[in-house]
């Protein structure tokens, strides 16, 4: 055996302590590695080996419901996006690719422009072509795996992401109500901007929540993992109220109204009184939402995007006389209840001839003289003296804050109406007390005697036609809606066929004014072009000057017609309204600006086209126009009654009107 | 039976059932393999359809049927009144 020397013995143990130093510091790197900074290097690791893809949600579908089935308005088809990873296409590869590209997905000018700088990219992930269709995609997938194949390139160089496009199959119907969503998604939530209409004011609905799924990946292919991380939730679907049938039918005959009466805008909103379902809200000028970009590029086409029935407010004029009416009638009941005189009776002569009012510089005066009225004439003859009479006697027995409270609580003027779309206006009702920033009063000793014509408050289209909503349903004043149900995952999560509404205004009210107002298209009064052929009607015609630079504008009138039919049993209110109508007189038509003129007719065509598509039974069948076989003018209904009212108004006045 | 034949058949059986299991791994595996090429057939299947239904809508547009309606072919429709349509409820 070998003798240990005791320094050889001295190497072995510095040796032995160098390589233990050694293999502990090892150890203690393995340690650290391993068991300390273990979910780092995990994290580290998984993030080379895995990636997560997020997986986009399907917007949720808007549709309707016309008289026989379904129909979709907005909904959204997958599409694809074409990306490429620069890094993996070598540069004599570029060119090749560039053309093929260009000559199979048809990029747009831009995207085509920046195609061949996008692919020399030091990127690995840049989108080159955007919204291809699947077809495109097919063709352009078969090139591309065989040219990869052939010269060697990592078949995911090029690929393709899914996404969803919106469209809107029925095109440029109820665009403004409807809008869309903006091209470009968020980058980071994959979510859409909403660019309107009912895509931005139910977007918390319609908006669904991303899904996320692990893959791995190999340098050349991603590789499906099945790993679903969080589940896609799709957005909510939306069934509207509106039926497309009458909508379409309102959009074509308001089409037709705007280019003959030469109106710069004219709109039409109907709504269903019992339950306050709008079943159209039509506009011309039309706004395509897959067009959206051409409107909002000039600042003029942008404005054809509001809805102006619930954004634009208008001096209503004559339609609020049936409102004045009955807070006439209802005063009348009031001070009996209080064992009052009432303010007046409907067959009470009143005297007509002067316009002269506490309060106001100039004298009120009316398109015709008429020396005495009752509230049947009144109202046929669409009477500004009479109705500012009335509101003169009922502020006199119950004082300004009433007219004002049953203007906005009854009526609900100057206030919104809750109508799911953004930018409504509230308008404005004028409060006692209260001063303009000029200092002069809101409310004078004239306001209520302006406001018995429509004049002196502001109001929407909805909100006048929700008012006439309160005569059409026997006195109850509804929400408007244009939502039926919203669904998710088959669920429904809200109903809105349930609602109910208050009551404001009686019964026997209610059928005072519509006896008054059924006169008012009947021979005598001022809208005989909105008797609709065959079936009964109610209604009252409205013409406004527009305030222009602080002053009425004899030159730009709002012009209106607001109704509803059948008369006994409504199924719709309707209004329409023809904004800036060509000022002056046209042989053959008359004044081509007012209400009874260019928005009755617009009336009686919708009305007679949505009752024939819905169905509705003529409730009039002598009723029809001078030449027809079916008419019959001695049975046509509320004839004798107008004829007796014709008596008594030459009776009274001394001569027949011209 | 001896002892080895008792191990010569638990070693048998064991081959036998290591042998299904991993033949039914293998065919769990393959199946696996296809989900994501039928997933995808699936969903290009249903983007045909919403494509076609979007077709399909645009020619049912209320727009497109009220023009066909004013040509001379269908001037012989009209619409029913509603109490002459009866409407039948599938689980009624």
């Amino acid at each position: 055996m070998f003798a240990v020397s005791p320094k050889q013995k001295r190497y072995f143990l510095l040796l032995w302590m160098v390589l233990f130093g050694f293999f502990t510091l090892l150890f203690l790197k393995f340690y650290k590695l391993q068991v300390v900074d273990y979910s780092t290097w995990t994290k580290k690791a998984d993030a080379q080996h895995f990636i997560s893809i997020r997986q986009p949600f399907q917007r949720g579908k808007i549709y309707a419901r016309t008289r026989m089935n379904n129909c979709m308005l907005a909904v959204e088809v997958p599409v694809s996006h074409l990306y490429a990873d620069p890094k993996s296409i070598p540069a004599e590869n570029r060119k090749e690719i560039v053309a093929s590209i260009l000559r199979m997905l048809s990029p747009t000018l831009t995207e085509a422009k920046k195609l061949k700088r996008e692919i020399t990219r030091t990127s690995r992930s840049r989108r080159l072509v955007s919204w291809i269709e699947e077809e495109q995609k097919r063709t352009f997938l078969s090139w591309w795996r065989q040219y990869a194949r052939e010269e060697r390139l990592p078949s995911n160089a090029l690929f393709f992401i899914q996404d969803y496009r919106r469209v809107h199959p029925n095109g440029r119907l109820m665009g403004q109500v409807l809008h869309t969503v903006q091209e470009r998604k968020d980058e980071n939530t994959l979510r859409s901007f909403p660019t309107g209409g009912l895509e931005l004011s139910l977007n918390r609905y319609l908006e669904g929540k991303l899904g996320l799924k692990r893959m791995a990946r190999s340098p050349r292919h991603l590789i499906e993992m099945q790993e679903i991380l969080e589940h896609v939730q799709n957005g909510s679907d939306i069934e509207l109220t509106i039926d497309p049938v009458v909508q379409a039918i309102a959009e074509e005959e308001l089409e037709k109204s705007a280019l003959l009466y030469k109106a710069k805008s004219a709109w039409a909103v109907l709504i269903e009184p019992k339950t306050g379902h709008i079943i159209a809200l039509a506009q011309y000028p039309f706004f395509n939402p897959d067009e959206y970009k051409r409107f909002f590029i000039r600042p003029e086409l942008a404005q054809e995007s509001k809805v102006k029935a619930i954004t634009d407010t208008n001096e209503p004029g004559s339609p609020t006389k049936a409102i004045t009416l009955a807070l006439a009638l209802k005063a009348n009941a009031i001070c009996k209840s209080q064992g009052k005189k009432p303010i007046f009776d409907p067959f009470e002569k009143i005297n007509t001839s002067k316009g002269n009012f506490p309060g106001r510089r100039k004298a009120i005066t009316d398109v015709h003289f008429h020396k005495c009225l009752n509230m049947y004439m009144g109202t046929q003859k669409s009477s500004n003296i009479y109705m500012a009479t009335l509101a003169g006697r009922f502020t006199n027995a119950l004082g300004d804050q009433w007219y004002r409270n049953e203007l906005t609580n009854s009526f609900g003027f100057g206030q919104k109406t809750g109508i799911e779309l953004p930018g409504e206006s509230s308008g404005v009702v004028p409060l006692p007390g209260k001063l303009h920033p000029n200092g002069r009063a809101e409310w004078s000793k004239a306001t209520p005697y302006s406001l018995a014509m429509g004049y002196n408050l502001q109001t929407t289209s909805l909100q006048m036609a929700r008012a006439f909503c309160v005569f059409a349903s026997g006195g109850y004043l509804p929400t408007p809606t244009l939502i039926r149900r919203v669904i998710q995952n088959d669920k429904v999560v809200l109903d809105t066929s349930t609602k109910t509404f208050p009551r404001v205004l009686d019964e026997e009210i209610v059928a005072t004014v519509v006896r008054a107002l059924k006169f008012v298209t009947k021979p005598g009064g001022s809208a005989v072009r909105a008797d609709i052929a065959g079936f009964t009607e109610v209604g009252k015609t409205g013409t406004s000057m527009k305030l222009v630079g602080g002053a009425y504008s004899d030159k730009r009138h709002y012009a209106s017609f607001v109704g509803f039919a059948p008369a006994s049993n409504p199924r719709f209110v309707l209004l329409v309204g023809l904004d800036e109508p060509a000022p002056g007189y046209v042989p053959g038509r008359g004044l081509n600006h007012m209400g009874g003129t260019c928005a009755a007719p617009t009336f009686r065509n919708i009305a007679a086209r949505t009752l024939e598509y819905l169905g509705v039974r003529p409730d009039d069948p002598f009723g029809y126009p001078k030449g027809d076989p079916r008419s019959d003018l001695s049975k046509a209904d509320w004839m004798a009654e107008t004829e007796a009212l014709q008596k008594l108004y030459d009776k009274w006045n001394g001569k027949k009107e011209s | 039976m001896t002892t080895l034949q008792s191990i010569i058949v638990c070693f048998v059986s064991t081959a036998i059932c290591f042998s299904l299991i991993i033949r039914d791994t293998l065919s769990l595996t393959q199946l696996k393999m296809d989900v994501p090429e039928i997933e995808q057939e699936v969903k290009t299947i249903e983007g045909e359809i919403d494509r076609l239904n979007v077709e399909i809508t645009a020619f049912k547009s209320p727009i497109n049927l009220i023009q066909l309606l004013k040509k001379p072919t269908y001037s012989h429709l009209s619409q029913p009144f509603e109490e002459d349509v009866i409407i039948l409820h599938p689980h009624s």
